[in-house]
């Protein structure tokens, strides 16, 4: 869809037209599943989570002033939904028992691994491993390693320590690292 | 290090750029439908103001008369003391069925009356407040007109707690628990039924009134309830409903299959149609006093006990949360049940405060 079909869309959308809003929602609705899913357990909170962010989307769609990409701004919508779900759901807190990271615990990508990896590990097996992750890990992985949010913003989001969301970083890259390498080995 | 770190963002930005995928429902409907509620409510937000309005100058003209025509000074307190109710509500916008109708001295009836189910309402507090830790708590929206009543009750985290139970009371003398995450649209009209629109998990207890139906309205289903208790949960997913006490008869939205609850059944009512459930659901253990668990992950037993009992709950390592638990809880303070799921699962449970600390070394997935 290029940007004056999305500008027209967005025009009768602001005006409730019906056909221009499931245009919209078919054409990034599989995006945006795929961003939801990285914050989810299973595929039908996922859908849960964009089902909420599209309410938001059309029902705010008047305050999209066409700064940026439309993809770009339902996307932030749906990763503020995941995070109001996070909150709505959050019923543990997952203490560290330290704060500083064991030397072990600091796992590393090499250059000749990772260019291994994008070659042979899908975008879907990886968004399982991910979704394999605790929760908080999952939370603070996407939000740091995708989303490109600080510690410090993180923390506020979601409301734990910055050096919380510095430690749950640590750990989530060491575990997905560890199964990303696990697969590996399956596959050679 | 700093170079690892930038390696695996890059790796995985890189992997997640245009990633896509297929969705297994079509929520579109339902997306357009919760879009154009707002839209409805906006539209007639303005007669609802003009409707306010209209009733605070039949209250201010009532006023008026009585004061200077002898008449009955007990009239004239009641409808004063709800002027500002009604101001206070000027704002607020929630659904009204705007197909029941009656004449204005019916709305200023149901005003005075209301007034009156308040003093009832203040008076049974304390009878309550006994028993268990009870706060009666005035609806967030009221909006009388046209003889309807509607109420609405939306849960906040601070609403759900055990120690602070938020009994509300219905118009018709009904009492809800509304749960975390939850919300209540009431309706009653003078001479029609009385229809509860739910969202969230909550739990009735229902003043019989055989010439007034009381109907549940979930996303699934509707349910048509005889006094006295029911717990019912509605999401996106499905409703689930467990009748405690009375009957209960539901109707499936799509199919119009209608199905008879007993006292101690439980449903599970979504797009497929009926289940009949085993036991009741665990989410309406802050009622029932039952937990059943059959190899749960800890992870989701945990999940149930914030939502039942509020419990914080710290895990020290999170491969805790890998481990599974099978087994029964009735009548179990949150003391007992970690007790006895930390003793099966080799873990140690202490105290700090009024969180319960939980470590140990977990399980392997």
């Amino acid at each position: 869809m290029n940007k004056e079909e999305q500008d027209r869309l967005v025009k009768a959308c602001k005006k409730n037209n019906r056909d221009a809003m499931e245009k919209i929602y078919n054409a990034f609705m599989p995006r945006m599943l795929a961003v939801s899913f990285r914050y989810c357990k299973n595929q039908s909170d996922a859908e849960d989570i964009v089902q909420d962010a599209f309410i938001k989307v059309f029902k705010n769609i008047k305050k999209y002033k066409h700064k940026g990409t439309l993809g770009s701004w339902i996307e932030r919508i749906v990763v503020n939904s995941a995070i109001d779900h996070w909150h709505k759901m959050k019923k543990t807190v997952l203490i560290d028992n330290s704060e500083l990271i064991e030397e072990n615990e600091a796992q590393e990508l090499g250059e000749i691994e990772e260019d291994e990896f994008s070659k042979q590990l899908s975008a879907e097996k990886l968004r399982t491993l991910i979704s394999d992750l605790p929760e908080q890990y999952r939370y603070v992985l996407n939000l740091y390693a995708i989303e490109g949010y600080s510690h410090k913003e993180i923390g506020k989001i979601l409301k734990i320590k910055e050096s919380t969301s510095r430690s749950n970083y640590t750990r989530a890259r060491k575990k997905l690292l560890e199964n990303m390498r696990a697969i590996g080995i399956e596959k050679y | 290090m700093k170079e690892d770190k930038d390696l695996l963002k890059e790796f995985l930005q890189t992997k997640f750029k245009d990633d896509v995928m297929e969705s297994s429902r079509d929520s579109f409907d339902l997306i357009f439908d919760a879009v154009q509620e707002k839209s409805d409510d906006k539209s007639s937000f303005y007669w609802y103001t003009v409707g306010v309005i209209v009733l605070m100058l039949l209250g201010v003209v009532t006023l008026y008369y009585f004061k200077n025509h002898k008449g009955s000074k007990t009239n004239i307190e009641e409808t004063s003391t709800e002027i500002p109710i009604q101001k206070e509500n000027i704002n607020l916008v929630t659904n009204t069925n705007d197909t029941i109708s009656s004449t204005p001295e019916e709305s200023n009836k149901i005003i005075t009356e209301y007034a009156t189910s308040e003093d009832v309402k203040g008076s049974k507090k304390d009878t309550i407040a006994k028993q268990i830790d009870v706060t009666t708590l005035e609806p967030e929206d009221e909006i009388i007109e046209k003889g309807v009543i509607t109420v609405t009750y939306t849960a906040s985290d601070k609403y759900a707690s055990t120690e602070h139970t938020k009994y509300n009371k219905l118009p018709d003398s009904s009492t809800i628990v509304v749960r975390k995450n939850s919300n209540v649209n009431f309706t009653a009209t003078k001479q029609g039924y009385r229809r509860a629109d739910i969202t969230g998990t909550v739990f009735f207890n229902i003043k019989n009134n055989d010439s007034k139906p009381f109907i549940m309205f979930g996303k699934y289903s509707k349910i048509q309830v005889t006094g006295n208790s029911f717990a019912i949960h509605s999401d996106t997913k499905g409703d689930l409903m467990t009748l405690i006490d009375g009957t209960a008869k539901v109707v499936h939205n799509s199919t119009k299959e209608v199905r008879t609850l007993i006292p101690g059944e439980s449903f599970s009512v979504d797009q497929n149609g009926f289940s009949l459930l085993e036991k009741s659901p665990n989410r309406f253990a802050w009622k029932t006093k039952k937990l059943y668990y059959q190899d749960a992950l800890v992870d989701e037993i945990i999940h149930d006990l914030g939502e039942n009992y509020d419990a914080k709950i710290w895990l020290k390592n999170a491969n805790i949360l890998n481990c599974k638990y099978s087994g029964a809880f009735e009548n179990a303070n949150i003391p007992q049940i970690l007790k006895k799921l930390t003793t099966a699962l080799k873990l140690q449970l202490t105290k700090e405060e009024d969180i319960f600390v939980i470590t140990g070394k977990g399980c392997n997935k």
